[in-house]
């Protein structure tokens, strides 16, 4: 990383690369919405209406106004996995991406996940501590 | 949502709403840093416009020398005219600006007058450079064939005349105008060949202790009973930046010239003022330096505070030169507003000096010159490049880190 060049960095980010942080990382100061909106605003490859839909579906969509100081552990989790699908990318990396949702938010999070993996075409790389197996490996590594 | 809304949140991000009075503080800092610089210079290229301006020939920053040859016991035979060397060496002393010489008169002269103030009079006459005139009354021309000679006299004469002479002859005081309305009978050579004009006194001169003719009539009478070879110049009119200066003065003393030493001595008050005021330069300079620092230091100050946001704005790939434009989009129009504003009270200023001044017979011009302009481009040039150069380093220094 450190041979390239801060722009190029930052296209990688925006382009090929996304990140879900395992402390989540969002800006205290702004809504649940706005922290979504500056990243989609970033690419705009995803509409406003689908960002809605996808917040509906992990249960969040009546945080939209909350600012993200005031959102307890596991919205600002969704909203941090959200955030990181609102980009083209190649690779999905993830650190520890649920360790704040119960099983039936885990379930929710993981399906879109894959969902948008796969629209992408896209491969995944996960840290994760426990021994849940969240999503279908291929147990080969290919060389 | 528009692209406000971005700009909105970025702003909310990386700037917030918590340091206003901090940002007046460091823009007031600025302003008073920028104005004070234009102001210097302005006060510096009005003195200078004052004291060495080329608008005006008679300016503050010179002084008016006439210089002749000392007679003592000892040189009294030998001539006291200046010769072309002499003068070409004049020529070369820095202090000297402009050089003339007073043409006396080779040839008799005198004046009748009568009625009440009569008088008969041997005279003597001399004539000056036109540029060296301190007032330049219309009528003074002549021609030869022409009768009507104007004539400046020396303000000291009139006083000497009104103070000393006539209170003890009995005879009335007079005024300038008065002395304007009198005809006085001239005669120029001796014999078949005497020449008659009719003189009358058309200004006075503080300048030139003499009775001053037309150039081209001292010439003209002098070519025709003069002697050739003997209108070498007795006296020289000399215009001097500084002649308290102590190389010049020691020029004068060394070669032997006489001239009214009061003169060289008031002069020292304009190297004063130009101490002052190059003094005054420096400080200012000094003061848009901090001005300038104060400000700089705010906005890293700034992007210190959000550091935080700005490495999570990175992380989300957003790209350090479009952060780094935004926040120079935010401070720049500010340091913009605040240089105009500087450089407006620079003009209304140039614009009261010059209405003050005229109250004092001395012209300045209504805009600042172009060392105010220069200064403004170049200050205005170092600030922006400054903060710009403070964004994007703090900007990078936080991809680094």
């Amino acid at each position: 990383m450190s041979a390239i060049g801060p722009e190029e960095l930052a296209a990688l980010r925006s382009n090929n690369i996304s990140i879900i942080f395992q402390d989540m990382r969002l800006f205290p100061e702004l809504t649940a919405w706005e922290n979504l909106d500056i990243k989609r605003r970033l690419s705009n490859t995803v509409s406003p209406e689908q960002v809605e839909e996808w917040m509906t579906r992990l249960g969040i969509q009546d945080k939209k106004n909350s600012l993200g100081r005031t959102l307890s552990y596991g919205e600002q989790q969704r909203v941090a996995i959200i955030r990181a699908l609102l980009q083209p990318f190649d690779w999905l990396l993830m650190d520890e991406p649920f360790s704040h949702l119960d099983h039936s938010n885990t379930d929710k999070a993981r399906k879109l996940i894959e969902e948008i993996v796969a629209q992408h075409g896209a491969g995944m790389i996960l840290a994760d501590l426990d021994e849940n197996e969240y999503f279908k490996y291929t147990k080969t590594i290919v060389l | 949502m528009s692209a406000k809304t971005q700009i909105e949140m970025l702003r909310k991000l990386l700037i917030g709403n918590k340091s206003r009075s901090r940002l007046w503080g460091a823009l007031f800092a600025l302003f008073m840093g920028t104005t004070m610089l234009l102001l210097t210079v302005m006060i510096w290229w009005n003195f200078n416009e004052l004291l060495y301006g080329k608008s005006q020939y008679d300016t503050l920053g010179s002084t008016f020398l006439v210089i002749g040859k000392r007679i003592t016991q000892e040189n009294v035979s030998a001539s006291h005219t200046f010769s072309q060397q002499d003068i070409d060496s004049l020529k070369q002393v820095p202090e000297v600006q402009d050089l003339g010489i007073l043409t006396s008169n080779h040839f008799p002269a005198y004046a009748r007058l009568g009625g009440k103030l009569a008088f008969n009079t041997d005279i003597f006459m001399e004539a000056a450079p036109d540029r060296f005139l301190d007032n330049m009354p219309s009528e003074w021309k002549w021609e030869p064939g022409s009768n009507d000679l104007p004539i400046i006299l020396s303000s000291q004469f009139l006083d000497l005349y009104n103070y000393l002479f006539a209170p003890g002859q009995g005879l009335p005081q007079l005024s300038e105008s008065s002395i304007k309305a009198i005809a006085v009978n001239i005669e120029v050579g001796t014999g078949p060949g005497m020449l008659r004009y009719t003189a009358h006194v058309v200004g006075f001169s503080d300048r030139i202790s003499s009775v001053l003719a037309p150039a081209s009539f001292i010439e003209y009478n002098n070519k025709i009973f003069g002697k050739p070879g003997d209108v070498e110049a007795s006296r020289l009119i000399l215009k001097a930046k500084d002649p308290s200066n102590t190389k010049f003065a020691s020029y004068i003393e060394s070669h032997g010239y006489t001239t009214n030493s009061q003169n060289m001595r008031w002069s020292k008050i304009r190297s004063i003022v130009e101490v002052v005021t190059t003094a005054t330069g420096f400080l200012s300079i000094v003061l848009m330096g901090i001005g300038a620092l104060v400000f700089i230091l705010f906005i890293e100050l700034t992007i210190a505070k959000a550091q935080h946001s700005l490495t999570l704005l990175l992380e989300l790939g957003y790209s350090p030169k479009y952060l780094g434009k935004f926040m120079m989009s935010r401070f720049m129009p500010l340091v913009l507003i605040t240089i105009v504003i500087s450089m407006c009270i620079a003009i209304a200023s140039q614009l009261v000096a010059s209405v003050m001044v005229k109250q004092l017979l001395l012209t300045l011009p209504v805009f600042p010159g172009w060392p105010v302009w220069l200064a403004l481009i170049i200050s205005s040039s170092i600030l922006f490049t400054l903060v710009g150069r403070a964004i994007m380093k703090a900007v990078k220094n936080d991809v680094l880190s």
